[in-house]
């Protein structure tokens, strides 16, 4: 069982990142870091010479500019990172999940003593952990080489788990999306269309904070890290992240009854 | 040779985002003879900036490290610094490239060149391609080359 299980790991795997899909995703990923990172900041200043000479409290002041900005700087490639996963998750769901179907290879894994939950599990895991470990990589390698100092801003990886969470709101609704059409051409399409229009309802700003970290919780890190520490303790992150996790749950489940009962 | 072939990749990458366009940073300063105002801002590179008098008064402008900066400040004096760049006597406008030498704070200070006020418009462009950017991504295409044709080597003497 652990052996066929291994087996199908080594498939998927392989499946999933040929040439050049992987090195595609890794290079598209890096560009958005990219991007988003180099946006340019300043602070004026005006330094008045003579008895009321202000430049140490000018030094201070810009200082703490500076730090503020510099976290903003790193923080930011993850909403520009959350982004890409729109185009990124609906590709490679379609990539995992329907085409099996469509080339029949989903018929051979069902034909290992392996139970249908575990190859969805292999699946899923897959996924997110793919898209996971090349957008964090992607991040600190963009972070380290444009931010001076960058051990500081090391800690912020920690903000990669709310990167993995959006990951997995978005690979499940489209894994489910997926198993329900059984085609890679429907799929991908309902799967983009979705994540485009949820796209727009969270960068609007008319759309209630809770709602827009419920699909977008890397939204909701950029908002406290701009607007203060003490934004993380309020209920406006927590409820969004709990809201996001209860999602994963849900569609999950749903996918794991779909799948279970797929005729294939 | 598929991390060669993904090194090149990711090199071709970090070259195209340097050669991405920056956005222009900048504002108005109102300052007093003897004083100096500016702005203090990221670059990953070249800049260009871009200033101009309201009454086409005479100015200098310096542009400083951050660490020359920090010293002006705790000093309170733009003597015994080095600054990256000077232009003294500007009549009116100037428009010029500054060459940095890559990723890091840097400070504009704009300071009247005669005993009068000056009001000045200026712009701070970060110029293309990032050099902050552009080299580390030639290195790592280079590395990538280096990498496939050692495998392609490798293949080559095995099947011999």
């Amino acid at each position: 069982m652990r052996k066929n299980l291994r087996a199908i790991i080594a498939i998927e795997f392989e499946n999933m990142v040929y040439f050049p899909i992987l090195e595609g995703i890794i290079c598209l990923l890096v560009f958005f870091c990219f991007s988003a990172l180099t946006a340019s900041f300043a602070q004026d200043f005006e330094i008045i010479t003579g008895s009321v000479y202000n430049g140490t409290t000018i030094e201070t002041d810009i200082l703490e500019d500076i730090q503020r900005l510099n976290i903003q700087q790193a923080v930011n490639p993850l909403q520009a990172l959350s982004v890409a996963y729109f185009f990124f998750v609906p590709l490679l769901s379609t990539l995992t999940i329907t085409r099996p179907i469509e080339d029949g290879t989903l018929r051979a894994y069902l034909s290992f003593p392996v139970s249908r939950s575990s190859i969805l599990m292999v699946k899923f895991l897959l996924v997110n952990l793919i898209l996971w470990v090349t957008s964090t990589g992607s991040w600190i390698m963009v972070v380290a080489l444009l931010l001076p100092g960058y051990q500081q801003y090391l800690s912020l990886i920690v903000w990669s788990l709310v990167l993995l969470l959006n990951c997995m709101v978005i690979t499940s609704t489209c894994f489910l999306i997926s198993m329900l059409s059984k085609q890679s051409g429907t799929s991908l399409f309902i799967g983009l269309g979705l994540w485009y229009v949820l796209t727009v309802l969270a960068s609007s700003y008319n759309t209630p904070i809770q709602l827009r970290g419920l699909f977008f919780p890397a939204i909701i890190v950029w908002l406290s890290v701009q607007y203060g520490s003490s934004y993380v303790l309020t209920g406006e992150l927590i409820l969004p992240i709990l809201g996001a996790i209860a999602i994963v749950i849900l569609a999950y489940s749903a996918c794991h009854i779909v799948f279970k009962k797929m005729e294939v | 040779m598929r991390i060669g072939r993904a090194l090149i990749l990711i090199g071709i990458v970090m070259i195209a985002a340097s050669l991405l366009g920056g956005s222009g940073r900048g504002g108005g300063v109102n300052v007093r003879y003897g004083e100096c105002g500016g702005q203090v801002f990221k670059a990953y590179g070249n800049v260009v900036v871009e200033a101009e008098e309201f009454y086409n008064r005479s100015f200098s402008i310096y542009i400083l490290t951050w660490s020359s900066f920090q010293y002006i400040l705790e000093n309170g004096s733009l003597e015994d610094v080095d600054p990256v760049a000077i232009f003294e006597k500007v009549d009116g406008s100037v428009e010029t490239i500054v060459e940095l030498s890559g990723t890091g704070i840097y400070a504009i200070l704009f300071t009247p060149y005669f005993d009068e006020i000056i009001l000045i418009d200026f712009q701070v462009i970060q110029a293309t391609p990032r050099t902050g950017i552009l080299l580390p991504g030639i290195g790592v295409v280079m590395i990538g080359i280096v990498v496939v044709v050692l495998s392609v080597l490798s293949k080559w003497r095995y099947s011999r």
